[in-house]
């Protein structure tokens, strides 16, 4: 009845009129690599009436990097249900300054209040929820740094004091007036220079001291011996050992996964661990990223998104504290060959209880092109997890009607249906918002917890954490599709701290908050 | 076609009527059935040289090289000139190059002329430049309308040239005129950076050396900074022109005497001889290909083209000129492989797999190439037989190895990738071969092997980071 039932199920998206976002990156005749780079996205309740609001990332004027006017404006939208948005940047006080690139959306003073974090080129930017509709401007304050090239950026409890830290992914040294000729001069082909032109950088891991400063503990900690392009940044605790690790992409260069040996300590260890290449042992262009997992064995397993070619490499955590190369094995490799990914996420549209796949796709170069057979302006594409551990085509899911330059994207349900929905930046263009319409999709439930905590269903394990994707966030509960039964569920909520509550009979196909 | 030599030492009615017949149908392009009749006058009449060579051309004429050769290396003791010549025709045909050398040079003695018997030695020399370079230029004025002896002859002299700087390179090590060809080399592939770096280094070995200020003018102009050029410029003019009262190697290049550079450069035992040399064999290079794109299309032509483009990395345009090389010699093999190659450089694997599927018969270039292309389209169980027969056929092909090895990893077959996997490290530049092979260690469980390939990636890594830094950091334009 359940394999019938699943060979049913379908995932459909319907495009929703867009909010009036467009993404200004300022793109020159120089080709500066930063121009093709922005996209971030957060979606996360900034004023607490239940509904998923939406924040996006802007560009500025380059070189300058000053935004020049509203249209350069990060932007909030407010969430006025069925599908109507309310542009609130001015009153929120959230226009933000410089070059935006990434989102990460936690509470990090703890106030119930989910704050707003923007990474950006030389200029990133701590914006506080004041909880009465307002934001402040507490960079200076927090002591976080604006002296790189910011990409991405999570918040997660590293050293178990009940506060969320602060992980920024830095991508490299890059100056306007540095930039170089790249591509073919006779023929006119100006295009952005390989990333191996930009010397790499350590990433930034700031502590919060629980005072609304920050202190700056990348040498501290061990992070700053990597240096790398970092691009997306996700959580988990992959060796189960009660602390948070991180994994962190790199463009052209090996990942890195940071293990969170305790004591505030960290240590660089994917190359043992097997995920900061694949297994072919060239770096791809590393992207976006997900850390979740997708098979079902409690175990969180780790997908990215690269370039034509280079395929999204799936690694498989076996349990061990290492992972296995599992693009091929889950189909994943075949399935994303000819496609240039930058968002992601691990997703169950359908609520058959399996994680599907969502990347966001466009290539790097605009003028791709010319040099290759491969498109710039690509479709964005959902995977269905058909079977355990394997992937597959979903024909007709409505996203292949819209070719464009994606770039972030995040995951809600924005319209309250219990089916997940997924919003898309687009380079010099207007956000996508995809309802999800999956016909026939399974039952489900949503917990509003905050980060870090773990909650248990049918056997399935999922833990909150907001960053995900490319330079994105989602902060809008913890969702499971839990398939055609319709029977109350039995939940185990294991909190930050480690303290578990079980919850008996919930009913299905609600939101719950949980209380701690 | 050669005329036929019959010497009949002992005649009969008989022997004469089936000798008559058999040249008829020789005469007819019927070779096949003419050999029989030859084959029974040699029984009739062993030992006879004429024979002999009649029945060896009738064979190699009908494509029989392998019975052939016997006869005509029998036939070629008696000394007659075509035996050499149909001998060493046979021997290239049937892969054996190294024995056809000999024959073909005693044919080409007796008439240096023939065109088709130069063509053959320049084909046994298998791009032994040394070899293959004076039949090239005696070709190159019996027959100057043939685009295949521009081609050779220009890719000969680039030979020259190359094994010449390489010997600047170990007697001369880090000289300035080493320096200069070095910065020239980056420079005609607009590598800006590094011709500019190294055009510095070539200035500070050998301030005097015409040309160099005149090049680092012509990098500032091109990184858009014309006001820096101004003073190289100015440097360049204060070198003046080259005292040219007695002729040297320098003069006779200004002059373009590009054969008198040659000879005055060639007795000097000094870098700058070499230098000359390498200049004079470069521009001599130069002239055979001008000389090839002044004639009308050919198959060599685009060929030319297509290694040119493909060298400058611009693959989209380099196979639009191998289709063109193909659209005029349809079907040849090495250009064919050459497309197919290009198209997987492009991605374009839908065309590549439709010149494939054409292929009559596969090579282990091509069997390569096909489990290349499904590879990778990540259809690694379908790549698996594909590179195996190419291993198989041809187990020196350590690309294909490397291939394999990376389809039974990515299969699930780590055991069987192990040996693979080891056969190809030699082609390892950039540690990934020594990581696929800790990764299928790993996979096999093989623990300590796995560190150790490990182990050699990091070193291997380590090192090329190290070079691209220091790279990085000398190759930057910087004001005069």
């Amino acid at each position: 009845m359940m394999l019938f039932w699943l060979a049913l199920a379908q995932i459909r998206f319907e495009a929703m009129p867009p909010p009036g976002f467009v993404l200004r990156n300022h793109a020159t005749a120089d080709k500066q690599l930063i121009e093709t780079m922005p996209g971030g996205v957060g979606v996360f309740d900034y004023n607490g009436d239940g509904r998923p609001d939406l924040f996006f990332a802007n560009g500025a004027a380059v070189p300058s990097l000053r935004k020049e006017g509203a249209k350069d404006a990060n932007r909030l939208y407010r969430n006025d249900g069925n599908w109507k948005f309310t542009d609130v940047t001015e009153s929120a006080g959230v226009a933000g300054e410089g070059y935006a690139m990434g989102v990460a959306a936690g509470d990090f003073d703890g106030d119930g209040h989910v704050d707003l974090f923007v990474a950006g080129v030389y200029r990133n930017q701590l914006l506080r929820n004041l909880g009465n509709g307002k934001f402040e401007d507490v960079t200076s304050k927090s002591k976080i740094k604006s002296d790189e090239w910011s990409v991405a950026a999570g918040w997660f409890d590293y050293d178990g004091d009940g506060r969320l830290d602060l992980l920024v992914a830095n991508y490299g040294k890059w100056t306007a007036a540095e930039n170089r000729y790249c591509g073919d001069s006779a023929r006119h082909l100006r295009v952005y220079c390989h990333p191996k032109y930009f010397a790499p950088r350590p990433n930034q891991l700031y502590r919060n001291l629980g005072d609304g400063t920050f202190e700056d503990v990348s040498v501290k900690s061990g992070m700053a011996l990597s240096k790398g392009r970092g691009m997306a940044v996700v959580f988990a605790d992959y060796d189960g050992d009660g602390r948070l690790d991180a994994f962190v992409t790199n463009d052209n260069l090996p990942n890195f996964l940071f293990h969170n040996l305790g004591g505030g300590k960290f240590e660089e260890v994917a190359l043992l661990a097997g995920v900061a290449l694949l297994d072919h042992g060239r770096p791809v262009a590393s992207m976006g990223a997900d850390f979740r997992d997708y098979d079902g064995d409690g175990r969180p397993d780790i997908v990215v998104t690269a370039l034509n070619g280079e395929t999204f490499p799936v690694f498989r955590n076996q349990g061990d504290g290492t992972f296995r190369d599992q693009t091929f094995a889950s189909q994943v490799a075949r399935l994303t060959n000819t496609k240039a990914g930058w968002g992601v996420g691990f997703v169950d549209f359908d609520n058959d209880g399996a994680l599907d796949l969502f990347t966001a796709n466009s290539h790097v170069n605009d003028l791709v092109d010319q040099f290759e057979a491969a498109a710039y302006l690509q479709a964005n594409s959902v995977f269905r997890q058909a079977e355990k551990g394997k992937f597959a085509a979903v024909e007709n899911s409505g996203l292949e009607k819209a070719v464009a330059a994606h770039r972030g994207c995040t995951f809600a349900d924005v319209d309250g249906d219990g089916r997940v929905d997924a919003i898309v930046t687009v380079l010099d263009g207007a956000v996508e918002l995809w309802r999800n319409v999956s016909p026939a999709a399974g039952h489900w439930l949503v917990f509003d917890v905050p980060l870090g905590t773990q909650v248990e269903v049918d056997g399935r394990k999922q833990r909150m954490m907001s960053s995900l994707s490319y330079a994105s966030s989602a902060h809008a509960g913890l969702h499971f599709g839990l398939g055609p039964n319709a029977e109350p569920r039995r939940v185990v909520v294991t909190w930050p701290s480690g303290k578990q509550q079980v919850l008996e009979k919930v009913a299905v196909d609600q939101r719950v908050s949980v209380p701690r | 076609m050669l005329p036929l030599l019959l010497v009949l030492l002992a005649q009969s009615p008989g022997v004469e009527q089936k000798a008559a017949q058999a040249r008829a149908l020789m005469e007819q392009g019927r070779f096949a059935e003419a050999a029989p009749l030859w084959g029974d006058l040699v029984k009739a009449m062993p030992g006879n040289p004429g024979l002999l060579l009649n029945l060896g051309m009738a064979l190699h004429l009908a494509g029989e090289d392998a019975k052939a050769i016997p006869l005509l290396e029998q036939a070629a003791k008696g000394g007659a000139p075509p035996a050499f010549l149909f001998l060493g025709a046979s021997y290239l045909r049937t892969g054996q190059p190294t024995k056809a050398m000999a024959p073909l040079k005693r044919f080409v003695a007796a008439d240096p002329r023939h065109v088709e018997a130069r063509l053959m030695l320049v084909d046994a020399a298998q791009g032994q430049a040394t070899e293959a370079l004076p039949h090239l230029e005696v070709l190159s004025r019996l027959d100057a309308a043939r685009p295949a002896v521009w081609y050779q002859l220009g890719r000969a002299y680039e030979e020259f040239a190359f094994a010449e700087f390489a010997q600047l390179g170990k007697q001369f090590p880090e000289s300035g005129p080493w320096f200069a060809l070095l910065a020239d080399s980056r420079s005609k592939t607009s590598q800006n950076r590094a011709a500019f770096f190294f055009y510095r280094k070539a200035l500070a070995k050998s301030p005097g050396m015409r040309g160099l200020h005149a090049a680092v003018a012509e990098i500032y102009r091109r990184a858009g900074e014309p006001s820096w050029a101004l003073s190289e410029d100015a440097a360049e003019v204060k070198l003046g022109e080259p005292v040219c009262k007695v002729m040297t190697a320098e003069c006779a290049f200004a002059a373009g005497k590009l054969s008198q550079t040659l000879a005055l450069a060639r007795p000097l035992r000094t870098a700058e001889g070499a230098y000359w040399r390498v200049r004079a064999y470069d521009g001599l290079a130069r002239e055979a290909f001008g000389r090839l794109n002044a004639l009308p299309e050919s198959p060599e032509g685009y060929r030319f083209q297509a290694e040119t483009l493909r060298e400058q990395q611009k693959y989209a345009e380099s196979v639009a000129a191998w289709r063109e090389a193909l659209r005029l010699a349809p079907g040849h093999p090495d250009y064919t492989r050459e497309l197919i190659s290009g198209l997987l450089q492009t991605r374009d694997y839908a065309e590549a797999q439709k010149l494939l599927d054409a292929a009559p018969e596969k090579s282990p270039d091509l069997n390569f190439l096909q489990g290349d292309l499904l590879l990778n389209q990540q259809l690694a169980d379908q790549a698996i037989p594909f590179l195996e027969k190419a291993a198989k056929q041809d187990p020196n092909l350590l690309a294909a190895r490397a291939a394999l090895a990376r389809a039974l990893l990515q299969a699930g077959q780590p055991a069987a990738a192990l040996p693979h996997a080891t056969a190809a490290l030699s082609l390892d530049t950039d540690g990934s071969l020594h990581f696929q092979l800790a990764r299928a260690y790993q996979a096999a469980g093989q623990a300590e092997p796995a560190r150790a390939a490990m182990a050699k990636y990091q070193e291997i890594k380590a090192r090329n980071t190290e070079q691209e830094r220091l790279a990085e950091e000398q190759a930057r334009i910087t004001p005069p």
